[in-house]
């Protein structure tokens, strides 16, 4: 059975603080998660250093089940849009 | 020894700092302030995340997180025109290298320029000095 686990980062995903977030879900992924929820209703800003660490872990686990986002601002829908992870993520 | 030292001129700020993150943080707040006291029609997330993509890359790539080495940052707004000069202590990069990046692959590597030039800021590299030169046009809200 897939195991679900959502994470909510309460910070601005920067580089200088992605780290935390990329620790958190590598540590996820070492304990079996194949679903990743990361609820971004306290991000306000997230640079590529942040989107990279999202890209990371989707990559890892894509096969099981695509990275989803929710809770995203309309600023980095946009973002994502630019960038066009938004056609790779599952974002809500 | 870490330093960090903001000067207000008439139309904008000058930063100057030792490479760490702390401080690009610090310098994206007293942006975001400058251009929220002078009322400008800017996203200020937009502004937030292409500063920290400069800065950072000024520190990680420019700089090689060499907290000896300095970035320094000039802002300012004057005729409708946000200009934003970012320079670092690095090599700088070699001749004929762009900027730009292309976006829309799996990659999580090579997206920062891509993200600026989506903001519409429009971006040169100086070589001679090792400046990179964002300008946008930014009027002053309406309202």
């Amino acid at each position: 059975m897939s195991q679900t686990i959502t994470v909510q980062p309460d910070y601005n995903i920067t580089v200088s603080s992605s780290d935390v977030l990329k620790d958190e879900l590598l540590r996820h992924i070492r304990e079996g998660a194949e679903h990743i929820v990361v609820d971004f209703s306290q991000v306000k800003i997230i640079d590529s250093t942040g989107l990279s660490v999202l890209i990371s872990t989707h990559n890892t686990i894509k096969d099981k089940h695509p990275l989803e986002l929710v809770n995203v601002s309309d600023d980095i829908k946009r973002l994502l849009a630019i960038t066009r992870l938004d056609k790779h993520f599952q974002v809500n | 020894m870490l330093m960090y030292n903001v000067n207000r001129t008439e139309n904008g700020l000058c930063f100057e700092f030792s490479s760490s993150y702390i401080y690009v943080d610090k310098t994206v707040e007293n942006c975001v302030s400058f251009v929220r006291e002078k009322c400008l029609d800017i996203s200020e997330f937009d502004l937030s995340v292409t500063l920290h993509e400069v800065l950072s890359n000024a520190v990680r790539h420019g700089n090689k997180d060499n907290p000896e080495k300095k970035v320094y940052c000039n802002l300012y707004w004057k005729d409708d025109l946000l200009r934003i000069e970012v320079r670092d202590e690095g090599k700088g990069l070699p001749s004929g290298d762009s900027l730009k990046r292309e976006s829309g692959t799996l990659e999580p590597h090579g997206m920062g320029m891509s993200i600026i030039e989506g903001f519409d800021f429009e971006c040169s590299y100086v070589s001679e000095k090792n400046i990179v030169l964002l300008k946008k046009k930014v009027k002053v809200h309406p309202n």
